[in-house]
């Protein structure tokens, strides 16, 4: 009885297993080691992840000169920014956001800020150098028109980037006459700021 | 020069050097072992094949490694045999076990030739032992069938899964014993179906 249930066993056991490989198993694998030994000599030798790392860093460096490209102005192609000027703002005190020509009052300026999103492509290249630092102001530009028919550098007047652009007469002064005196604390030898009342 | 009566270790040598033609004669002399052992581990011949060609392109990648005082085949049994487990660990085959338990669907035996009657109980039979063998762990289970395939030694067995010899045994004695054990507790009985007779 243990014998034949260790027999039966056992031809069930090896009628699990007893399968036949494929036949085409041996060409299948010669065909692979011919694909493997054509892909070395392409010049396929590095692995995967080095492969990988290279696309990936391609793929940054064409996205980051992209990005540049679009947001750097060329020098071929300048790009100026239309926005408010601070002489614009100051024009009109009571406006602390930044306003429309319209709302403050005062004429629309050209400035090479890029933080603007109204651009105007100027036809011709302006050397970046000789951009202005500072805020160029241009009146007589309508409100709503578009970009302006400039013929070249020239016709941006970077003349008025001095001090009467800021209107100063405009800025009310008051007498400082009721100021409580400061009271100043005893500072001790071993104090870690003991300027810092005067930083304030 | 023919290759037919050549030497696993000549032809492993000359597989070095570049002989395809060798190496081939080495998957021809071994790939009924590799096989079976790969479905011992699989339980299942969906998936084998590509098992097997892994490693037998592992075994040929290693071949450097390959040191002559072991045996070839003991090599490139341990090499498919990790193959195997690895495809058995593997998320995609336990996904579909879970889709489909495998006591259900693999090792399907063929039926026998005998009379209407006998290859009934017979098949009977041997379905019980093949869901109780399913059922097993899989240590148990993989010393069981690796050691009934007849296939291999119990060196090359222990080689395989790593284990002393005295392990093995100690695991295919308690296979049988569970499984003896198993199949009284569900009335089968070898008389019943005269099993092994004829």
């Amino acid at each position: 009885m243990d014998e034949q249930l260790d027999t039966a066993i056992d031809q069930v056991a090896r009628e699990m297993t007893a399968a036949e490989p494929p036949s085409a198993l041996r060409a299948e694998i010669l065909a692979r080691i011919e694909r493997e030994r054509t892909g070395r000599s392409a010049g396929l030798l590095l692995p995967r992840w080095a492969w990988a790392g290279g696309v990936a860093v391609l793929v940054v460096s064409v996205a980051i000169t992209g990005w540049l490209a679009r947001t750097v102005p060329a020098p071929g192609a300048g790009q100026i920014a239309k926005t408010d000027t601070p002489a614009a703002i100051n024009a009109s005190p009571a406006a602390s956001a930044p306003s429309t020509p319209a709302a403050t009052g005062a004429s629309p300026v050209l400035d090479t800020t890029m933080a603007s999103a109204r651009a105007v492509t100027l036809p011709a290249a302006r050397p970046r150098a000789s951009r202005p630092a500072a805020v160029p102001e241009r009146a007589g530009l309508p409100d709503d028109a578009g970009p302006p028919p400039l013929a070249g550098p020239d016709a941006i007047d970077i003349a008025p980037l001095g001090p009467a652009a800021i209107a100063i007469p405009a800025l009310g002064v008051t007498a400082l006459g009721n100021i409580e005196p400061l009271t100043v604390p005893t500072i001790g030898p071993g104090s870690p700021e003991p300027q810092r009342r005067d930083r304030e | 020069m023919s290759i037919q009566g050549v030497s696993d270790p000549e032809l492993v040598e000359r597989a070095r050097r570049g002989d395809d033609a060798a190496f081939g004669m080495l998957v021809d002399r071994h790939r009924t072992a590799v096989f079976r052992a790969i479905l011992a581990a699989l339980g299942t011949r969906e998936g084998a094949d590509e098992v097997a060609q892994e490693a037998f392109m592992a075994a040929y990648r290693h071949l450097p490694d390959f040191r002559e005082h072991a045996s070839f085949k003991t090599w490139l049994l341990s090499i498919a045999w990790r193959k195997a487990l690895s495809h058995r660990r593997s998320v995609r085959t336990f996904v579909s076990r879970f889709v489909q338990p495998p006591e259900e669907t693999e090792w399907q035996i063929p039926g026998g030739g005998r009379s209407q009657e006998q290859a009934v109980l017979d098949t009977e039979l041997k379905d019980t032992i093949r869901r109780q063998i399913a059922r097993l762990t899989p240590k148990l289970r993989d010393a069981l069938l690796l050691s009934a395939s007849g296939d291999y030694s119990y060196d090359e067995i222990a080689g395989m899964l790593t284990i002393p010899v005295g392990t093995l045994k100690w695991r295919v004695s308690e296979a049988r014993r569970q499984l003896k054990r198993r199949l009284a507790d569900s009335g089968l009985g070898i008389r019943d179906s005269g099993f092994g007779r004829g």
